[in-house]
Formats: C-alpha cells, sequence, structure tokens
C-alpha cells in the first residue's frame, strides 16, 4: 500500500503511543520493575512458596482440563452449527458468544447456583455421586464456560472454508466418511483447534470471576492464582500479589507470542 | 501546458520505480501512459495528481511550480481504477461531493450545485441513476459516474488510470469512443494510463510508451507504430516474429535463410542484432521466389477478417504470418506445404553491447527491401 | 451448483453423500445441545429464575434500593467515559495503522491487543502499584488531590484497559481492507484532512465501529476481576453493577444479587442480539472485521 498523501499520520500514532504507553505499556512494566526489586530469595519465598506453587498447579490443571474439553465440545458445537439446520440454530449460535458478553460475576453465581449441591443440576449429580461446586472440579466448569467461544469461534470459519469438492474428491478416491473426517477434516482443524486451545487456556488461566465463586477457595486444594493475587492485596502484602502477577504475566505473555505465531502458521498453510 | 522534468522516484526496498523522467503535456492532448506493469506509468500518473512525491525533479502547471502543492491544492480530476466512489453516497451525492467540500466562501449554493451536478448527469449520460447507490451500478455505469465527479471540481487536467481494466470487452471498447467523443466535446487536458495498446492507439492523440521507469517513446500512435524508437517498443505494439541475425559489412544474415541489405552499416565488421518482421509484413511467394525464403506451412488458423498461418523455417525456428481472407482464398494452402516469405519491411535492432554512438542510441533501422 | 433446500436430507445443509448417517448425525446433535444446554442456557434461566424466585414486586424493590441504585450509576458513569476515550484511541490507531506503513507496525498491533491476555486481577494490581500507597506514580498526583485507588477514577482506569483493543481491533483489519483509494480521491476532489475523515472513512466504517462500541460498552459494564482489586469494595461508592452482585451474593442475599446480575444478563442478550444483526444485516461492511 502506499501511503503518500493522506494526512493526520503523526496526530494519531503519538496518541495511540502516547495512550498505550501511559495506560498499558508503564503500568505493566511496574510489575516487573516491583518484581524484579525483590530479592531472589524474598521472590521465591513470596511466589514460589507451597501454597502459591499448589495454586499453579490448579490454576494450569484446571485450565488445561478445561481447555481441551473445550476443542472436543467446541470442534462438536461448530460441526453441528456450519453442517447442519435445524430449528433455533441461528439462536444458538448466537449464544455461544455469551461467554464473551455475560459479565464474569454473574456466570460466577449462576454456575454456582446451578451446580451447588442444592442446584438443580448439581443435586442431581449429587445423586451419582458427583461434586461439582466448591471443588476443582467446579473451577474446570467454569473455565469451560468461558473458554468455549475462543473455540468454536476458531474452528467454525475453517469448517465453512471446507471446500465440499475437496470431500466430495476423496469420496470418489474410495475413502469412507471416517476415513475422510480423519484425513481430509480433521488435519485442515488442527491449527485452528490448537489456537482454540491456547486461547482457552490463557483465558482459564488468567479468569477471576467466573471462577472464585464456583471455587470453593480451599487454601492448597481449590485455590487458584489469580485468587491469591487478591488475597495477599487484602493481607496487604503487596510484593507477594505482585510477584505471583509477574510469574502469570510471562506464562500469558508467552503464550500470546505462541498464539501468534501458531496464526502466523495457519495462516501460511491456507495460502501458500 | 503541463511540464514533467526530471522526475525520479525510489519505493522502499530500493525499487526504482521512475528513473529520470521528462515529459511534456500539451494543453487540449489526450495521452496515453502505455506500458507494462511494473514500468512505471501509474505512478507517473500519481506524481502528477500529487497523491505520490517524487524523490527528485518538478512539475509545472503552466507557469506554476506544482511540485510542491499537495493533492487538494492542484485541482486535477482523477479517475482511479476501481473508480473509488463513496458507497455510503448516491450517485448525485458522489458528484456533488467536491463542490461541497469546497470552503464556504468558495461554494456554490445548493441550487448552483444541483444544477451543476443535472448538467454533469447529462453529459455522462446517466441523468436516470441520480438516486441509485454506487453497489447497485454496473460496471460501465460506475466508470461513468466517477468521471463526472472528477469533472465536477473543473480540473484543468484528467487523469484516468486504467480507466478500462475493470470492464469487459464488449463495454470496454463503447466506452473507448465514447472517452474520446467526450474528450473532443469538453477540449480537457487528459492523460490515462494503459496496458493495451489497441486502447492506447485507438483513444490517444499521442502514447508514451514507458518500461522500467523510463520513457522509450513519446509520439503519435502512427509514428509510433511506424517508427518505434527501440526494441521494446516495437515488440510491446503488437505480434512480431524475432529473428536472430548478424550484420557483415552492410548485410544482415538470418539463420532462416533470409538476407538483406542493409548500406548504412557497410564499414561495419560482423556484429550481432535482432530482425523484427509483423507477421502482416510477411508476404507469401513461391518457394525461390527472389528475396523470400522458405518455409513449410504447419497450421492454419481462420481468425473473422484475417487468417493466422503458422510456419516453420528450415532452421526450425517457428513464425507467424498473418493475411487477409480475399488473399488466401486466391491461395489454396495446404498444411504441409512449402511455400516461400519475404518480409514487406523488417525493422533491425543491433545487440546492445554494441557501442551506441555507430548507431544511433540502440535505435532501430527500418529496412524496406526493394520490389525484386 | 448447490442442491435445493428441499432436496437436502434431514437436518443436514448438504448432500446425502456428504453427510453423515441420520443416527450420527442425531447423536452429535444431542450431544452438542446437551452440553450447550448444561454450559449455557441452564445458567441463562438460572439467573432469571433466581431473580423472580420472590415474584415482580420484591425483584423491582430490590433493584430500588440506594445501594443497587448508585452501583447502577456508577456502572452507566464507567461505561460513559470509558466508550469516548476507547473511541478516541480505537479510531486514531485504525487510522495509523490501517492507512499507513511504518516500521514496529506489527509490533504495535500486538501491544495493542495486550490487555486481552492480562488476567483481570493483574490488570487491577497494576494501578495499584502505581497509585496505591506506595505507588510509583502516587508523587506524581499528590499536588491535584486526587484519589485514584479505592475511589472511581481507579475503577475507569482498570475499565480502560481491559476494554482497550475492542475498538482498535474491530476497525483495523476492516479500514485496511477498504484501503486508501477512497480518502485519495476525496482529497483529489478537494476534501480536507478532516471533511474526508468525517464524511468518507467514518461512514464507510459505521457499522465495523458500532460493533466494536457495543463489545466495549459490553466489557466495561461487566468487567469484574480488574475492577473488583482497584474498588475498595464501598458500597454506595465504588462499587459497580458487578461488584454489587458479588457483595450481596456473599452476604446470602441471593435473590437481591440476581436482580441485579438479571440486568447485567439482559445486557449481555441486548448485545448479542443487536451483534447478530450487525453481522446479518452487514455481513459485507463487517466481513474483515471478524477473524
Amino acid at each position: 500500500m502506499r501511503t503518500g498523501v493522506l494526512p493526520g499520520f503523526g496526530l494519531t500514532l503519538g496518541l495511540v503511543m502516547f495512550t498505550l504507553s501511559l495506560l498499558v505499556l508503564a503500568p505493566l512494566a511496574g510489575i516487573f520493575i516491583k518484581a524484579a526489586g525483590l530479592s531472589g530469595e524474598a521472590f521465591v519465598a513470596k511466589a514460589l512458596n507451597e501454597r502459591a506453587l499448589a495454586a499453579y498447579r490448579l490454576s494450569f490443571g484446571a485450565a488445561a482440563i478445561a481447555a481441551l474439553v473445550d476443542v472436543i465440545a467446541g470442534v462438536l458445537v461448530a460441526w453441528i452449527l456450519v453442517r447442519y439446520r435445524f430449528f433455533g440454530r441461528k439462536v444458538i449460535d448466537a449464544l455461544v458468544d455469551l461467554p464473551f458478553a455475560l459479565p464474569t460475576a454473574v456466570a460466577g453465581i449462576a454456575l454456582t447456583s446451578l451446580y451447588a449441591p442444592n442446584g438443580w443440576l448439581g443435586s442431581r449429580l449429587l445423586a451419582l455421586g458427583v461434586k461439582v461446586a466448591f471443588t476443582p472440579l467446579g473451577i474446570v466448569v467454569a473455565m469451560v464456560f468461558i473458554g468455549l467461544p475462543l473455540v468454536v469461534r476458531s474452528v467454525e470459519p475453517v469448517l465453512q472454508d471446507i471446500d465440499s469438492e475437496v470431500e466430495e474428491a476423496a469420496l470418489t478416491l474410495g475413502a469412507s466418511r471416517t476415513r475422510v473426517f480423519r484425513r481430509v477434516i480433521l488435519p485442515a482443524l488442527l491449527p485452528a483447534m490448537l489456537t482454540g486451545f491456547a486461547l482457552a487456556f490463557a483465558r482459564g488461566l488468567g479468569e477471576y470471576g467466573s471462577v472464585v465463586f464456583i471455587a470453593g477457595n480451599m487454601p492448597g486444594i481449590s485455590e487458584i492464582a489469580p485468587l491469591l493475587i487478591v488475597i495477599q492485596l487484602e493481607q496487604h502484602d503487596v510484593a507477594a500479589a505482585t510477584a505471583i502477577a509477574a510469574v502469570i504475566l510471562v506464562v500469558s505473555f508467552t503464550l500470546l507470542i505462541l498464539i501468534n505465531t501458531l496464526q502466523v502458521w495457519r495462516r501460511r498453510r491456507i495460502d501458500p | 501546458m503541463i511540464d514533467i522534468h526530471s522526475i525520479t522516484k525510489t519505493f522502499a526496498g530500493g525499487i526504482i520505480v521512475l528513473n529520470d523522467v521528462s515529459l511534456t503535456i500539451r494543453s487540449g492532448e489526450l495521452l496515453a501512459l502505455l506500458g507494462p506493469s511494473g514500468s512505471g506509468k501509474t505512478t507517473l500518473l500519481r506524481i502528477i495528481a500529487g497523491l505520490e512525491k517524487p524523490d527528485r525533479g518538478a512539475i509545472h502547471f503552466d507557469a506554476t511550480d506544482a511540485t510542491r502543492l499537495s493533492a487538494r491544492e492542484r485541482q486535477v480530476g482523477f479517475v482511479f481504477q476501481h473508480y473509488a466512489l463513496f458507497r455510503h453516497m448516491t450517485v448525485f451525492e458522489n458528484i456533488a461531493f467536491g463542490l461541497e467540500a469546497r470552503p464556504r466562501a468558495s461554494r456554490p449554493d445548493k441550487g448552483e450545485i444541483r444544477r451543476r451536478v443535472e448538467q454533469l448527469l447529462e453529459l455522462v449520460q446517466i441523468g436516470f441513476l441520480a438516486d441509485r447507490y454506487p453497489s447497485q451500478l454496473s460496471g460501465g455505469q460506475r466508470q461513468r459516474v466517477a468521471l463526472a465527479r472528477a469533472l465536477a471540481i473543473e480540473p484543468k487536467l484528467l487523469l484516468l488510470d486504467e480507466p478500462f481494466g475493470a470492464l469487459d470487452a464488449k463495454v470496454r471498447r463503447d466506452l473507448r469512443r465514447w472517452l474520446r467523443h467526450l474528450h473532443d466535446t469538453l477540449g480537457i487536458t487528459g492523460v490515462f494510463v494503459t496496458h493495451d495498446q489497441e486502447e492506447a492507439m485507438e483513444v490517444a492523440d499521442r502514447v508514451v510508451v514507458m518500461n522500467q521507469g523510463r520513457i522509450e517513446q513519446a509520439d503519435t500512435p502512427t509514428r509510433i507504430y511506424d517508427h518505434p524508437a527501440s526494441a521494446f517498443v516495437y515488440q510491446f505494439l503488437g505480434n512480431v516474429n524475432t529473428l536472430a541475425c548478424r550484420v557483415v559489412h552492410g548485410v544482415v544474415e538470418t539463420e532462416v535463410g533470409l538476407t538483406l541489405p542493409v548500406a548504412e552499416y557497410a564499414t561495419l565488421p560482423e556484429v550481432p542484432g535482432n530482425l523484427f518482421i509483423r507477421p502482416h509484413d510477411l508476404e507469401l511467394t513461391p518457394v525461390d521466389h527472389p528475396g523470400s525464403f522458405p518455409v513449410i506451412l504447419e497450421h492454419q488458423a481462420v481468425l473473422g477478417a484475417s487468417v493466422r498461418l503458422d510456419l516453420r523455417a528450415l532452421s526450425g525456428q517457428r513464425l507467424e504470418a498473418e493475411l487477409t481472407r480475399a488473399r488466401h482464398n486466391q491461395l489454396t494452402l495446404q498444411r504441409g506445404d512449402r511455400i516461400g516469405v519475404r518480409p514487406l519491411r523488417a525493422q533491425l535492432y543491433l545487440a546492445g553491447d554494441v557501442p551506441a554512438a555507430a548507431f544511433g542510441n540502440h535505435q532501430g533501422r527500418e529496412i524496406v527491401p526493394l520490389d525484386p | 451448483m448447490s442442491p435445493r433446500r428441499a432436496d437436502l436430507p434431514f437436518l443436514s445443509n448438504r448432500s446425502e453423500l456428504l453427510s453423515e448417517p441420520l443416527w450420527v448425525r442425531l447423536l452429535l446433535l444431542t450431544l452438542a445441545l446437551t452440553f450447550l444446554g448444561g454450559f449455557l442456557f441452564l445458567p441463562l434461566f438460572v439467573v432469571f429464575g433466581e431473580a423472580l424466585a420472590q415474584g415482580f414486586a420484591f425483584y423491582f424493590a430490590t433493584l430500588r434500593t440506594p445501594d443497587a441504585q448508585s452501583a447502577i450509576g456508577l456502572t452507566l458513569l464507567v461505561a460513559l467515559v470509558a466508550i469516548p476515550c476507547n473511541l478516541l484511541f480505537g479510531v486514531s490507531a485504525a487510522w495509523a495503522i490501517a492507512k499507513f506503513r511504518f516500521p514496529g507496525r506489527a509490533l504495535l498491533l500486538t501491544l495493542i491487543d495486550l490487555p486481552f491476555s492480562v488476567s483481570p486481577v493483574v490488570a487491577g494490581l497494576i494501578f495499584i502499584l502505581m497509585f496505591g500507597a506506595q505507588g510509583w506514580a502516587t508523587p506524581l498526583l499528590r499536588p491535584f488531590d486526587v484519589k485514584i485507588v479505592f475511589a472511581v477514577p481507579g475503577i475507569i482506569l482498570a475499565t480502560l484497559f481491559v476494554t482497550f483493543p475492542f475498538i482498535a481491533r474491530e476497525l483495523i483489519p476492516l479500514m485496511e481492507e477498504q484501503g486508501v483509494e477512497d480518502e485519495e480521491s476525496a482529497l483529489m476532489l478537494g476534501a480536507s484532512g478532516w471533511q474526508t475523515f468525517w464524511r468518507v472513512t467514518l461512514p464507510n466504517v459505521r457499522y465495523g465501529l458500532m460493533y466494536g462500541v457495543l463489545l466495549c460498552n459490553a466489557r466495561a459494564m461487566g468487567e469484574f476481576g480488574a475492577v473488583s482489586v482497584i474498588s475498595g469494595h464501598i458500597r454506595g461508592l465504588t462499587n459497580t453493577m458487578p461488584l454489587h452482585v458479588e457483595v450481596l451474593y456473599n452476604e446470602y442475599e441471593f435473590v437481591a444479587a440476581f436482580a441485579v446480575a438479571s440486568l447485567l444478563t439482559i445486557l449481555a442478550l441486548v448485545t448479542l442480539g443487536v451483534k447478530n444483526v450487525l453481522q446479518w444485516r452487514y455481513r459485507d461492511q463487517l466481513q474483515a472485521a471478524e477473524h
């Protein structure tokens, strides 16, 4: 693109850089500067103590399981939305984005009420011996909720773009339906599924509002890392909160780079 | 008059798009910038418009130095290749845009704007489309709206970037004629960019052939066709048979068995070159006719009013000849026939590494063999 | 050519050849709908069911309490400040990034998206570190006597941070796809930079802009984590609606909590509705904005 004569570049870029630096970069840098101000020992004591490690383990584990569930369920949902025609499809398509639009606190209390031992679903699941709310399983449920649209919206356009001629070609070559799915459709979806997984995982890792109500928040058992930051802050231990936040940020940024790389890879695969 | 003086433009990555280009555009003429993609013709057009700044060089509009004037200040009409019609405005609003955008002091009142827009709609013959949106128009109609919109600001100069590029063949031919007619009616100075030599030759008063950021030749269509200034121009203007040759002491020798005398080069030792012959300049003769060389007819294709013959010389080189249906009907040609051909005209270009001085700037030399 | 609708097999939108057997289609559909039921629809019903558990009169009474009213007011205020700020920023960012090429452009795009990958809790924490009791920027503010942490400005700052990318990321791909020809054309016709922007650029992206504002608004009104950390939960002063929901819920005032939550849920549903209407009606103008 040529950019010869349009006005306003300096003004707009200046405004963007100014706002970005003041509102995003400087505050974020504050975390790392503060964390770097801690001695190595202090950092370990604050960010890598047993309680914190348990919180990371729980956050990572629950986010990973939830992202996996999201990938499976997300492909299924995208599949029926793209390939099937049924009454109410458009409504369901619209509602898939509910977790984006619904405030996390609302999602949190609704899921908790639903899955609590006296809740509509919780009581029935309890009868089967499954306790959801106030356990790590509850955390997974909340993370599945908020991660689902990320996977569906990653996979959906790719599924839409798969040319039916390609499938027909595979069928004329004598492949069975399952073989077409495994050898033609799945490989095409894989990059989108990976992106969706990474997005859902990253989202679950940092999630607070929808998880905190259903989690139970027992130290060492059902206490997620973001909650630990809040608890440290409430106890006025800003250093500990910062140290934990630094750990989470590093992971988040690594995931961001990974997701960007995945998307570049995808684009290259789609149009070489 | 627009005077373009020594314009040079380099794009990011060091690609030289325009290399020391100078050109004078006369008032009232319709000029075509013709060249392959990447020849710099669109960039030159955009520099004239003020949409691109040259690295070096100057542009004068009559007596004023326009080099530093912004696109806004130049008062030049520009028709974009894909028209760039404002999609949220009706045809009427599109055409009125330039008038309404004027500062209050010089802005015509509402009634005057309406009158002017209606006049323009009439001029481009689309009055009935005034209230439509661009998405509801055909390609040819969009082109007319774009033109009317550009004319609304009463430009001294009208620039058109590939004006017919996005249209299908039939509409293209109609619009070409119409544009020529419109230009003659308005008497406005116009410059258009095209990669289609037929379009340039048909519509323009003068054609500027560009290649790799330089102007190869600027002249009337007839002169360009009859006296191409370089091998590039010759090849770009139409189909051509290229015969590798050597000039030895005033005689052109080719591998197909054709020899032609060129008296001016009699003093030269052996020099390689290329001999160009247009398909319609190859005349069919009996085999062994003086001045001809033998070929075998491989295929003949009837193309409406003319016939194209695919020929193979004894050296294996393939050639193309074109003759009228009438002439073709006189000869009963069959595939595999051995016949003779001779050039009515040919153009000789010597190889590039020969000192330019000896040959007048690589310029070719036309050879018209005498009738034997 | 695709077959006519009537020729298609039951449930499917493709030929029999390319569809799974009917029982597989039914199975997949049942599985998907069951999953969505448990995770999406039931929570939605729970919100309204619980909110209206003690009747409409009680529902409206809880919404009329001073605390609820002040939470609603604060939420509206936050959105009213956040949206114009983000509009200004988003449109500027889109203009600079989509209409021009410059070194560092890709990096800038990534940096604008950065707030998306920061945990909301961390988003709140960074402003405490900046403006808290020992914050590094606190001395700068001392002469002005403004309180940021545990006050409304902090809530607005945190909201600005989390909603920062919304409008920019809707507009950038859209404006990039539209190129610069329209703007160049307007300039050639004698329009000034501002005229070009207001009369050509902005109308060209108006649906994308509405879309961005819609999503930005939903997030601004619904943000919980970041705001929760920085607000201090002062009832009637620094409680936004989501925070008020939390307070009520933790005090076992479930009906009241869900009543406020139901307002936010209606907001979410309206957002989804308008979003989909925009998507269906102006698909061509929004296409580039979809991922």
